[in-house]
Parts: C-alpha cells; structure tokens; sequence
C-alpha cells in the first residue's frame, strides 16, 4: 500500500479516490512546521500534529533557515463530491525543496485548519 | 589568552601509536616469559582485538565522553548552548545570548576555546560542487570560517561518491551549513 500510496503523491495527487476523476483545487496555502529542524525530522501521521504545529505564511522566504514547510492543497471531486486534504512536507533549502513526505486525509480531519484559515 | 591549538601532539600520538605499542608489549610477554604457547597465542589475539577496538571505537567513544564532559562544565560556567554542532574533526557552540563560540577539537579534547563571535571573519558556506551540467554534484558540504588567523572548517555532509546538487543528503548538508553560518552571524551581530 506505501507502495501504491508513492506512486499517488508523485504522478496523480489529484485524483479522487473513491472515482479515480480529476479533483479540484479548493484550497491551497504554504504553512512553517517550526517544531521540525533539519537534522531532526521526526515523522508524524496524525492529522492533530499538524493541526497544533502549522503556522501560516504568506511566502517560503518567511520560514526560518533550517525549519520545515508544509504545503496544504484541499481538493474536491466535481464527480462524486469526495473531498480530501495533501500535506507535503519539505524542508525549503535556498531555492530548492528537499521533499519529506506528502500526506491525504480524506475523512475532514484537516478541516479546522482549512475553513479557520481561510482568506 | 591560549592561541587555538586544532591538534594537540602528544595526544594524537598516544591515541595512534599508544595501543600498538601495548599489543608489541603483550607479544614480547608472551615470547619471552609464557611457556605455554596456546596462553601466549590467547593474549596476542585478545591484545589485537583491543587494539583494533581501541582504534574504531574506544578512542571515538572515550572523546565523546570527554566532549560531553566539556561541554556540560561549559553549560555549567553560564555558556548558553544554543546551537551546537558536531562534525567528524571539531564541535562547534553558538551561544546567542552571550554573543560567543566554543570550539573543540577531536585531536584536542582537552581545551575548550571560548571565544566573542565577532572576532570570526571569512564565514561562508562550502557546497563543494564540482563537474559541469549534468554531471555536476558534490561529495562534501561544510562551512568554514577563520578566527585568530585559523580557518575552521566543518563538514556538514561527506560522502565517499558525488550527489547531484539536488540530492536529499546535498540539499540536507547545505541547509545545515546556513543554519551554522545564520547562528554565527547573529552571534556576531550580538557581540559588537
């Protein structure tokens, strides 16, 4: 399944899960994960982590030197209605991403974040 | 004020030579004063393992015991570690508070030097690429800098092959070296 799951966030990271169509982008917006430094990544998969630790930025050039981003797209399935959230996390290094892993949750875990962050 | 020492000689070669000249002592005890032979074969092993232990891994863990130890009656004197790096060939402590370094070396584990981070000059970061187009990459990422005439260099990534410039142990290594050469810089700032 990690497997399947790699080969989704690297060619087809929107497409719906439940119908296999083309998602839409609802919402897309870069966030710091100033808990996480390089040298000292420490892998997290539950959607509260993310909920307690992201902080908002406007550009990559707001994250401090050495820290972790976290770029958060919401999709929606114009077919079925099916909604889900991708977290990639990836260390900004000058003008290059060191890609860490890219995360879905598709159940609303995410969506505190999302509709209270809006703008 | 001590001028910064990087090897301290008497030191480097006890922990080079000091466990072959033990072994070459248990060898002589096992010729010259054990009859049995099989007793005499027993310790010359057990005198080669200890020295090839001594040589991969007692000499690397006793230093870092030693480091610690350092580092902790450093803390203990009102030092303020905030970064603290630790390459193959020195440490490296930023105290941003009080605007100083502490460096300390693998073949000098003895001293510590304290110094004002101001007095660092030339502070840069190393990519170490080499090749061109798609053959360029990097087996080394390190940031140097000089201090009372001495350039301090740390790696922050070594490699026994080359990475393209974008490969994950690369972008990891350069990221650590502005996170070092960042710390310094304000370091600085805050001593003037």
């Amino acid at each position: 399944m990690a497997f399947l799951r790699k080969l989704r966030e690297k060619f087809h990271d929107d497409w719906c899960s439940q119908c296999a169509a083309q998602m839409e982008t609802i919402y897309r917006r870069l966030y710091a994960l100033p808990d996480q430094r390089v040298g000292h990544y420490v892998s997290h998969r539950e959607a509260r982590y993310y909920l307690d630790h992201l902080v908002p930025v406007e550009k990559k050039a707001d994250i401090p030197t050495g820290t972790y981003a976290c770029g958060v797209t919401a999709f929606r399935c114009p077919e079925c209605g099916h909604r889900a959230v991708l977290l990639s996390v990836f260390l900004p290094v000058r003008d290059m991403e060191k890609g860490e892993e890219a995360l879905y949750f598709e159940q609303g875990e995410m969506d505190a974040l999302i509709w209270n962050t809006r703008i | 004020m001590e001028s910064i020492k990087k090897v301290d000689f008497p030191y480097l070669l006890i922990t080079i030579f000091g466990p072959f000249l033990a072994f070459l002592a248990v060898v002589a005890l096992a010729i010259g004063l054990i009859d049995n032979s099989g007793v005499g074969s027993i310790l010359c092993s057990a005198a080669m393992l200890l020295m090839i232990l001594w040589w991969t891994v007692f000499s690397r863990k006793l230093f870092e015991k030693q480091r610690d130890a350092k580092l902790k009656e450093l803390a203990d004197q009102g030092f303020v570690p905030n970064h603290t790096f630790n390459a193959d060939g020195c440490t490296l402590v930023v105290d941003l508070v009080h605007g100083q370094i502490a460096l300390l070396f693998r073949w000098n584990p003895k001293k510590v030097y304290v110094r004002p981070a101001s007095a660092i000059s030339q502070l840069q970061v190393d990519d170490g690429r080499g090749g061109v187009g798609p053959l360029a990459g990097s087996s080394r990422v390190r940031f140097l800098f000089s201090i009372e005439g001495i350039t301090i260099k740390v790696n922050t990534f070594t490699s026994n092959r080359r990475w393209r410039m974008d490969s994950d142990y690369i972008l990891t290594g350069i990221s650590k070296a502005d996170v070092m050469v960042k710390a310094l810089t304000e370091a600085g700032a805050q001593a003037k």
